[in-house]
């Protein structure tokens, strides 16, 4: 969570002020301004954060592998556990390397989707 | 619309001072109960968030034999300096000895030396060159960018731990084992975050101010060093503290390919110390202490950084 606040801080930084004082001339309330201002402008890096934490919450693997090795049952097996366990422990490596491909092309495709839907090529701002 | 050259920010600067007491009054006034649940929150979660820190240093004035016989008790156990002493090899063998320890001592200093060296070497590099690329998939315009872009994102997707085995390889036959250039290389140049982060924000600097550059007959050197990297001063050193704090904590690459005493890093000399106990329990003591020493510099140099994002603020240079 500290890493996702740092980096929407830095988001944040970049908006100019003298938008906030137009607002306020403008009447606009404390929330008016957060949606129409905030928000919008700080749309690139709100597609980072996106894609960065969708992409890494899938790579989850260390907790799980610590903690709950994926147990009780298959009540917290991630898909990175699932790979290790076939690889390392059923020594089926060819058919973890598949899931592994297949894995990689979800991933890219969702990112696509999020970069696309968030307009993330493209600033307001310049 | 005018435009100044990002240089002369002090332009934009009265306008921003009288703004603020503005902003804040109104704020002020609703002081209610809303601000009190606000500020309780907060200081709760700073509250959990610390309690880690403050286990470690009440660890490590532990006196290490006597810690077992109270592990829950609040405050040190048979308070004692003792394991700052031993860490830092200040102690005699026969001393640690008696408060838990093994008699070993970290080479701190060297440690804390290849550490810094390191992880300045990689932030160096990767703010650099990560800053050009970002440019040129933000600004510069040339055939299949937006696609080359996505492509290069991909490498996100793949684990990090997939990559050291054959990093591993490549430092082998280069022969650069148990140097500092096999620690840093592969993370030198650059990184998919690295890169995506700064193209974000460079994508917000306003287009006029670097037509204005244009207009002036520079080039895009020019406009990328006198330009674009002064109005990203914010998010560079966003980026740079990242990027150190990561660097420093890199553990299992350097245990890889550079356990040799002269070229350890803290991490690597961390686990090796804590590795080094005879009869199977660690020196909680020592190494707490051990690792209070080794996040310091990090602690210091966030407090005196964050600083600098804050000033940095809404550098828009255009009006």
């Amino acid at each position: 969570m500290g890493y996702t606040a740092l980096l929407v801080f830095a988001g944040l930084m970049t908006i100019p002020e003298g938008l906030y004082e137009a607002g306020r001339v403008d009447g606009a309330s404390e929330w008016r301004m957060f949606w129409s201002i905030t928000l919008p402008l700080l749309r690139p890096v709100l597609a980072l954060v996106l894609v960065i934490t969708v992409t890494g919450s899938f790579q989850v693997f260390d907790t799980v592998a610590v903690t709950t090795s994926g147990g009780p049952g298959d009540a917290s097996r991630v898909i990175q556990y699932y790979i290790f366990d076939l690889a390392f422990q059923r020594l089926e490596f060819g058919y973890a390397a598949a899931v592994s491909v297949v894995l990689f092309a979800i991933l890219a495709v969702v990112a696509f989707v999020q970069l696309r839907l968030t307009r993330a090529n493209e600033s307001d701002l310049a | 619309m005018s435009v100044q050259t990002p240089v002369e920010p002090a332009a934009a600067g009265p306008a921003r001072v009288t703004a603020a007491p503005v902003q804040k009054a109104p704020k002020d006034r609703r002081a209610g109960i809303g601000r009190v649940v606000a500020w309780a929150t907060l200081v709760l979660i700073m509250l959990v968030t610390l309690f880690p820190f403050y286990w470690m240093l009440r660890t490590a004035l532990s006196n290490g034999t006597q810690l077992a016989t109270d592990p829950s008790s609040p405050l040190p156990v048979g308070f004692t300096f003792g394991a700052f002493e031993r860490v830092l090899g200040l102690s005699t063998t026969a001393e640690a000895q008696a408060q838990g320890g093994s008699g070993a001592a970290i080479d701190f200093w060297l440690y804390l030396l290849n550490s810094l060296l390191v992880a300045t070497l990689i932030t160096a590099g990767q703010v650099f060159f990560g800053a050009m690329a970002a440019y040129a998939f933000a600004r510069l315009r040339w055939p299949g960018r937006d696609a080359v872009f996505f492509v290069f994102l991909t490498a996100l997707m793949v684990p990090p731990i997939f990559t050291q085995l054959p990093n591993f390889l490549l430092m082998r036959d280069l022969g650069l084992l148990n140097t500092y250039a096999a620690i840093v290389l592969p993370f030198f140049f650059m990184t998919p975050f690295a890169v995506f982060f700064l193209r974000q924000f460079f994508l917000s600097i306003p287009r006029e101010v670097e037509e204005a550059a244009v207009l002036d007959g520079a080039g895009t050197v020019r406009r990328f060093f006198r330009v674009i990297a002064p109005m990203a001063s914010g998010p560079l050193i966003t980026l740079a503290i990242l990027q150190y704090i990561q660097a420093w904590n890199e553990y299992f690459w350097p245990l890889l390919v550079a356990s040799d005493r002269s070229v350890r890093v803290l991490t690597v000399g961390l686990g090796i110390f804590r590795s080094q106990t005879p009869q199977g329990t660690p020196d909680w003591a020592g190494l707490m202490a051990a690792t209070l020493m080794a996040a310091l510099p990090i602690v210091v140099l966030f407090a005196v950084f964050s600083r600098r994002i804050v000033d940095s603020i809404g550098f828009s240079g255009i009006k």
